[in-house]
């Protein structure tokens, strides 16, 4: 077991960038989502993070009547949460309470400002080089939604899959990074548009 | 093309042959039979045509026209696959030398030919008592024929053999390609009387070729290849 | 079934190549499923290393890198974790129970890792088992030590030994004016447990007490007894283990730990933090596995130029066949029942070496690297596989077999030697 892991730190090393990637949960990616789900006997929480890009198509702070409409009805799509994230029939799941916000930004404002201007600047990067990306941290400029859910099951072992409509609700979101825990413990996994399904036999 | 005799065992008319490998000849049998139970010899030096004549007779090849006939059947109407059933049942083959499969014994050589000729094995009651039966006649013990493989007999008893896997099931034609050839004189003359005397005995056609005349005399009819079939080399392919 | 007594005698008669390309095709079957059997073998052993923890706390990271150094004691923490950070996490409303873990002294080449009782309790493994003890007990003296397993037994310790840490992993400075003593030995685990030497948090603090940056400070060392009197709260830890009292609230824990202003930490779930682990350790694995898929397929092209390098020395065979009447069609299944049985062969010979080559290496599998390989019969999947190397051979050698189809067809009844 020792030399495959050392194998693997090996690449892990060499991997970093990859690994660095994840290793916040807030990393900033444009057509990335994250989804985190825990499971407890009936009761089913969900937490999604998703960059603004994804949700209303822009990260900019909303200038316009048009931009806070689209906000607001973003914003009342994400709380449908029954259309979201489709969970088995027969485990008779319904939504308990379904929150979502968009995350304000940058309190200090004329920074964020500056910082759209830059970024409008580079155009959408998915990848971004260290120091802008430290920016971002910092100044929160890139905007994210953020919604919470919970769900009560009937028959929780019902449970085999979650269909996504959520990429049928939002054009612009690509993907989904899932975190997933139950009794059996925590798994990963990414969900893509073009296969919006999480199978989750043998996972919870 | 049945005419008023007996059916022949085999009938050759206007039959042609073009080789196309690589060195190309013609080979041309204008009319050529044998009666049902006539011994034939067929004289002719090598690269007369002598084992085209063979192959065409056995149906392993097909000419590109004329009419081959064995036993009253056309060869020429039976599939490819029928043709080499057909060979099976109906006739046995002796080669020049290394008539075995080297590995395995004599007697699973021999029974090998039945394997394939469900007629011949249809009028053996016990198909290793009559393969035994055979190599006994022909002055092969039984225990070389059962337990040794086929490589550690002598070329005479590999040749004897031959002759036992050719006869068993009492095909209708014996061909035999020089089957001598790597026998001295005296093992020649026993191995021709041991050929002849099972063929008569199984009431098998017999159609032997060689180069060597002298052999002539026990055969009922001796035929030069020459005067039979027409052979034209070096044509293009 | 004479056709098989044929082939099986034919196959003899060629026993020196045959035999070598048996060998060679059984030799690439057990490499193939030898890869397989470890790699199962490897996944399962990293699963089995940690259950029932929810987070894994340590300083900003890799997610892979901490899981790796907290729980697998492989890498090294690039920061730690101050006290003070870690009693606001154990102090959180969410948190049920935390291990602090402390790592980064040696003893004879183990890991030590300073931890609390709480590693007893709480530490699970393989689907929620927890520690025993093999002998004696847990710390009950500042100067108590509890050995892994593999420790006890590779360096021949039992209790009431004497043991003195090294500081760092290796170096040769010991932290001998203040020697610890074996208190207890765990039941073996299969796990890095095994191969780690625990002493109590407090331990830890008291060997560095008079040290810094690596070195004893000249002239203010403090003996064992006068370490006693002092305060041996430490001022930071490697990383911790946390268990929530609901798991619904994980990801918000998660959140806070993140995001927590004063020190930038990084909470994991071990389970997705493996998965990425397996993410990675992926490519090398399907390269792996794609070489020796690769040595199965040149060994059966090797048979098949074998058999086909053959029918020349064979045409004599062919041609007394076809005048006893075998039609083409049975030339083409005599060399791919020939290939057939020599893949048998090869793939029964392959899974026996494997069984062979597990039983002989399996100790010092075990020993050397902590992985234990489970021997047990064939899975639907193996047997498939055996299946398909006998399929791939059949199919490979049909390029002889249309060979020798062509030439039976050219050659007719004439015999050329």
């Amino acid at each position: 077991m020792r030399i495959v892991a050392a194998a693997a730190l090996l690449l892990a090393g060499t991997t970093m960038a990859f690994a660095e990637k994840q290793r916040d949960l807030g990393a900033h990616e444009h057509g990335v989502g994250q989804l985190n789900i825990a499971i407890e006997g009936s009761e089913i929480a969900m937490e999604l993070t998703a960059p603004g890009a994804d949700i209303v198509g822009f990260e900019h702070p909303a200038a316009t009547e048009k931009d806070r409409a689209r906000i607001g009805a973003a914003i009342e799509a994400l709380k449908k949460a029954q259309d979201l994230f489709r969970l088995t029939d027969s485990a008779q799941c319904n939504v308990i309470s379904a929150e979502a916000e968009l995350l304000a930004a940058d309190e200090g404002s004329h920074e964020e400002h500056d910082h759209a201007d830059h970024h409008e600047k580079h155009g959408h990067h998915d990848d971004h080089h260290g120091a802008d990306r430290d920016d971002e941290h910092d100044g929160r400029a890139h905007t994210e939604f953020r919604a919470e859910y919970a769900f009560s099951c009937a028959a929780p072992a019902q449970i085999r899959e979650i269909e996504f409509g959520y990429f049928d609700t939002f054009p612009n979101a690509q993907e989904l990074e899932v975190q997933l825990i139950s009794d059996l413990g925590s798994r990963g996994f990414e969900v893509m548009r073009d296969a919006p399904v999480l199978d989750l036999e043998g996972a919870i | 093309m049945k005419e008023n005799t007996a059916i022949n065992a085999v009938q050759l008319r206007d039959v042609s042959f073009t080789w196309t490998g690589r060195s190309p000849f013609r080979l041309d049998i204008e009319d050529f039979s044998i009666a049902s139970g006539e011994t034939v010899l067929l004289l002719g030096e090598s690269g007369s045509g002598k084992s085209t004549l063979l192959s065409l007779i056995c149906g392993v090849i097909a000419p590109e026209q004329g009419d081959i006939q064995v036993g009253g059947t056309r060869l020429a109407d039976l599939s490819s696959g029928a043709r080499d059933q057909f060979r099976a049942n109906h006739i046995g083959v002796i080669f020049q030398q290394f008539n075995l499969l080297s590995y395995a014994t004599a007697l699973d050589n021999v029974l090998l030919a039945l394997h394939f000729a469900p007629e011949r094995r249809g009028r053996i009651g016990n198909p290793r008592a009559e393969a035994l039966r055979l190599t006994d006649a022909l002055g092969l013990p039984d225990s070389l024929v059962i337990n040794a493989p086929a490589s550690a007999l002598s070329v005479g008893q590999q040749q004897r053999v031959a002759v036992a896997r050719a006869l068993i099931g009492a095909p209708a034609l014996i061909v035999a390609d020089e089957p001598t050839s790597s026998l001295d004189a005296d093992a020649q003359a026993s191995f021709l009387d041991l050929l002849f005397a099972q063929a008569k005995e199984a009431n098998s056609t017999l159609l032997m070729v060689s180069h060597d005349e002298r052999l002539g005399a026990r055969f009922d009819r001796l035929v030069d290849l020459g005067n039979v079939a027409h052979v034209e080399r070096g044509q293009a392919a | 079934m004479i056709f098989l007594r044929l082939a099986i005698k034919s196959l003899i008669s060629r026993r020196m190549t045959v035999g070598l390309t048996i060998f060679a095709i059984a030799m690439s079957v057990a490499l193939f499923l030898g890869v397989e059997k470890v790699r199962t073998g490897a996944q399962a052993s990293f699963a089995d290393t940690i259950s029932d923890t929810d987070l894994i706390v340590g300083a900003r990271s890799g997610s892979v890198q901490l899981l790796l150094y907290s729980v697998f004691r492989i890498g090294n923490a690039t920061n730690n974790v101050s006290w003070d950070s870690y009693q606001d996490i154990a102090a959180r409303p969410e948190v049920d129970w935390i291990v602090p873990m402390s790592l980064g002294d040696s003893h004879r080449g183990y890991r030590v890792m300073g931890t609390t009782d709480a590693f007893f309790e709480r530490y699970r493994y393989r689907g929620g088992r927890a520690l025993d003890f093999a002998n004696g007990g847990r710390f009950s003296d500042l100067f108590d030590t509890v050995l892994g397993a593999d420790v006890a037994s590779d360096l021949g310790y039992k209790l009431g030994d004497p043991i003195i840490v090294a500081h760092g992993l290796e170096s040769f400075t010991e932290h001998d004016d203040k020697p610890f003593r074996v208190s207890g030995i765990l039941a073996k685990t299969g796990t890095p447990v095994d191969r780690t030497v625990l002493i109590s948090l407090e331990g830890i603090e008291a060997i560095h007490v008079d040290w810094q940056g690596g070195a004893q400070r000249p002239g203010r060392a403090v003996s064992a007894d006068a370490v006693r009197a002092m305060d041996l709260t430490p001022s930071a830890i490697t990383a911790a283990l946390v268990g929530v009292k609901s798991r619904l609230q994980v990801f918000r824990l998660q959140r806070e730990i993140n995001e927590y202003p004063q020190e930038p930490l990084l909470a994991i779930l071990p389970g997705v933090a493996l998965q990425e682990l397996w993410g990675i350790v992926g490519v090398a694995e399907t390269a792996l596995i794609g070489v020796s898929a690769m040595v199965i397929a040149t060994a059966l092209l090797g048979m098949a130029a074998m058999i086909f390098a053959g029918l020349n020395e064979r045409r004599r065979e062919m041609a007394i066949l076809r005048a006893l009447g075998a039609g083409h069609t049975t030339i083409v299944a005599m060399l791919l029942l020939e290939a057939t049985l020599i893949a048998t062969v090869s793939a029964a010979l392959g899974t026996l070496l494997l069984y062979a080559g597990l039983w002989v290496a399996r100790p010092y599998v075990d020993a050397a690297f902590g992985l234990y390989l489970p021997i047990n019969a064939p899975t639907i999947h193996e047997l498939g596989f055996l299946l398909a190397v006998v399929a791939a051979a059949a199919f490979v050698s049909l390029v002889p077999a249309i060979r020798a189809y062509r030439m039976s067809l050219a050659h007719g009844m004439t015999i050329r030697s």
